[in-house]
């Protein structure tokens, strides 16, 4: 980033953004050391070719300064040289430098390590200062320099430049939830890298509300769940895996109460590192669930066996919540799904008796499966009698039907 | 009958021309016939497959000369990995290399470190890092200033430039000869707001010995400093070039001035 030199000013305001310094990587080109005639091996040997293999190694050893001003993505950090230069012969006094951030929402003032007034700036001589902000905003950010000075006939002089970039986004983060019966919840997360450069997550932890505590699935024995891919390519997106238990709630209130409506699961915390360590940090805003609505009656598998053979009974339990506010009669009727191979075994229609508004019954349940493969449990339909309404349940768990060993 | 080295330069080249992908295919082309000699070697016959019988003096210089030839197509793979971007591939060439080239794997593991640098993960550059620490047991001036400056680059990585200021002064003190060090010492004060320092410290290096220290990372970044310094940087250009011009050959990048 380079200001025009103002002519009527004596000192000169130069700016330049620090990004990271990268590693210089020159091409040799591989040589057999007896390909080369004698003198000519030794006058360049190094500097356009390399004799031995790893002398070709491509990223070399010497730190190079950034040519441009580069991309910026939200979360990082911007960290910039500033150097104000006494351009004139003579000396100045009493030199102001001041550095503002100024965003469409925002002004903030960028202090430097350097001293508020420098009292004297002889000829040729410059202040140098590093000024950094953590960029937490999209969009257009003007950075805004501001020197004051008095020349040596007691003239107070004063003079602004503007510097103006954009903030990109760096990372796209999509969330999904998945329910399961017994009130978990799992957060699928996936996190696409929209910079140009490759990127190395540091660390994605899921901080959950006071409503729930949380469990890493991302992690195995020998390493994480990605094992050898250890940074991100522009456009690659990868996967992240929790599992959230909701907490005992501490008053007696009714489960079933607390796990209604929206509720705060917690916030994602997302460090990276892209090139030589330039690290970015952006947390989601809280993310938020819907309950999944029960109904009036609620229909949970308790007990279920993963696996079972064809053509043997298979017993499960089940539970049934009256979710509503008033007394229910219930009576259970279990319809077998021919053409998918269900057939329930017992007495496939009875009374249930009366549940009161909140409270559960427990039903033993037999079936067996005539097919194999992943078959759904289905077909089970209670009529409250009391409003001659009947609730259909279909697709409530999945079992593994395997032909017997025989 | 065309010379090996004249394959291996002709399987380069596409890189340099901004067909990286042609590049790989010719040198792994290369590989295979390279793999299968070796076999034929291993299983007693002659290199082309006849079951000639070979001295074993013959047949060990054989070897020799072909096991070398696979670390230079291998080397110039990883390099030709680079240029499309492909770095867990290139990782995966280079730590087999650390197996075929046993003499140099202080410096593959080093490279391997400021590879993992270049991408952003410093926990496996940490570690690779450490195994070059750990390998380099009869440690010369040079390995040791090496290894020193690869432990600079880390805390570059980390933001601390005042420790990694530190660590290339440890460098530039045990190798004097090692003109990275002492650029990088010139950076480091840059990015700690002592432009001045930078300036005087990379003009001090290149003046010194100008037939042997004028490298074009080294002009690059002196150039920028200039401009960065005053307006006057287009004299100091100028001066520069000169130096350059007395001091260096044809293949110097005269773009490395940004004169534009």
């Amino acid at each position: 980033m380079e200001a025009t030199k103002d002519r009527e000013h004596l000192l000169s305001l130069k700016v330049m953004r620090l990004t990271k310094p990268s590693l210089f990587s020159d091409s040799k080109v591989l040589v057999d050391s007896h390909d080369l005639a004698g003198a000519l091996q030794h006058t360049l040997a190094g500097k356009m070719w390399a004799a031995e293999g790893i002398d070709q190694f491509p990223i070399g050893d010497l730190l190079t300064l950034p040519q441009s001003f580069g991309n910026i993505f939200l979360g990082e950090t911007f960290t910039s040289c500033i150097s104000v230069h006494n351009e004139s012969e003579q000396q100045v006094k009493e030199v102001t430098i001041k550095t503002d951030l100024q965003t469409s929402s925002q002004r903030a003032s960028l202090p430097g390590n350097a001293a508020e007034v420098t009292p004297e700036l002889p000829p040729d001589a410059s202040i140098d200062d590093i000024i950094s902000h953590e960029v937490k905003e999209l969009g257009t950010h003007i950075l805004v320099c501001a020197v004051s000075y008095t020349t040596l006939s007691n003239e107070k002089l004063y003079f602004r430049k503007f510097f103006k970039f954009q903030v990109l986004k760096p990372i796209e983060v999509k969330t999904k939830f998945y329910n399961v019966e017994d009130d978990e919840i799992y957060l699928e997360t996936q996190i696409q890298n929209i910079t140009s450069s490759p990127i190395c997550m540091e660390k994605v932890a899921l901080e959950p509300s006071s409503a729930y505590s949380v469990q890493n699935l991302n992690n195995t024995e020998s390493g994480t769940t990605c094992s050898d891919i250890t940074y991100l390519s522009p456009l690659d997106t990868r996967q992240f895996l929790y599992c959230l238990c909701p907490q005992t709630p501490a008053e007696g209130a009714s489960d079933s109460k607390a796990s209604q409506g929206m509720t705060v699961v917690g916030r994602l915390d997302i460090i990276w590192k892209s090139h030589m360590g330039e690290r970015g940090r952006l947390q989601t805003s809280s993310l938020q669930r819907m309950a999944p609505g029960y109904g009036d009656i609620r229909l949970e598998v308790t007990r279920l066996p993963d696996v079972a053979e064809v053509e043997k009974t298979v017993n499960a339990t089940c539970r049934l919540t009256n979710c509503v506010e008033r007394k229910m009669e219930l009576s259970l009727a279990l319809q077998s799904v021919h053409q998918a191979g269900l057939f329930w075994c017992g007495i496939v229609s009875r009374q249930l008796g009366q549940l009161d508004a909140g409270c559960s019954l427990d039903l033993e349940l037999k079936l067996l499966f005539t097919r194999s493969g992943l078959q759904n449990l289905s077909g089970i339909r209670v009529t409250d009698t009391f409003l001659k309404r009947t609730y259909e349940y279909d697709d409530v768990a999945q079992i593994l039907v395997i032909q017997s060993a025989s | 009958m065309v010379s090996f080295s004249f394959r291996l330069l002709h399987s380069e080249l596409p890189q340099y021309l901004g067909i990286p992908q042609d590049s790989l295919d010719r040198l792994y082309a290369m590989h295979a016939v390279i793999k299968r000699i070796l076999q034929n070697l291993q299983d007693g016959k002659a290199e082309d497959g006849n079951s000639l019988h070979l001295s074993a003096d013959s047949q060990s210089a054989s070897e020799q000369l072909w096991k070398g030839r696979e670390v230079r197509v291998l080397y110039t793979i990883a390099h030709s990995l680079l240029a499309v971007k492909d770095y867990n591939l290139a990782v995966q060439v280079y730590k087999q290399l650390l197996l075929k080239d046993e003499g140099s794997q202080v410096k593959l593991w080093g490279g391997i470190g400021r590879l993992y640098l270049q991408i952003g993960c410093e926990t496996e550059a940490k570690m690779s890092f450490d195994q070059a620490d750990a390998l380099d047991i009869n440690p010369t001036p040079s390995s040791k200033c090496q290894r020193t400056l690869n432990r600079g680059y880390l805390k570059v990585s980390q933001g601390s430039f005042q420790e990694a200021l530190e660590l290339f002064q440890d460098a530039s003190a045990t190798d004097a000869n090692n003109i990275s060090a002492v650029n990088n010492l010139a950076v480091c004060l840059l990015y700690l707001g002592r432009l001045k320092e930078a300036i005087t410290m990379l003009e001090g290096i290149i003046h010194s010995n100008p037939a042997v220290n004028i490298h074009e990372g080294a002009v690059f970044n002196l150039a920028t400093l200039y401009e960065l310094e005053s307006s006057r940087a287009l004299n100091k250009k100028q001066a520069l070039l000169e130096l350059v011009s007395k001091h260096q050959g044809d293949g110097f990048q005269v773009s490395s001035l940004k004169m534009g």
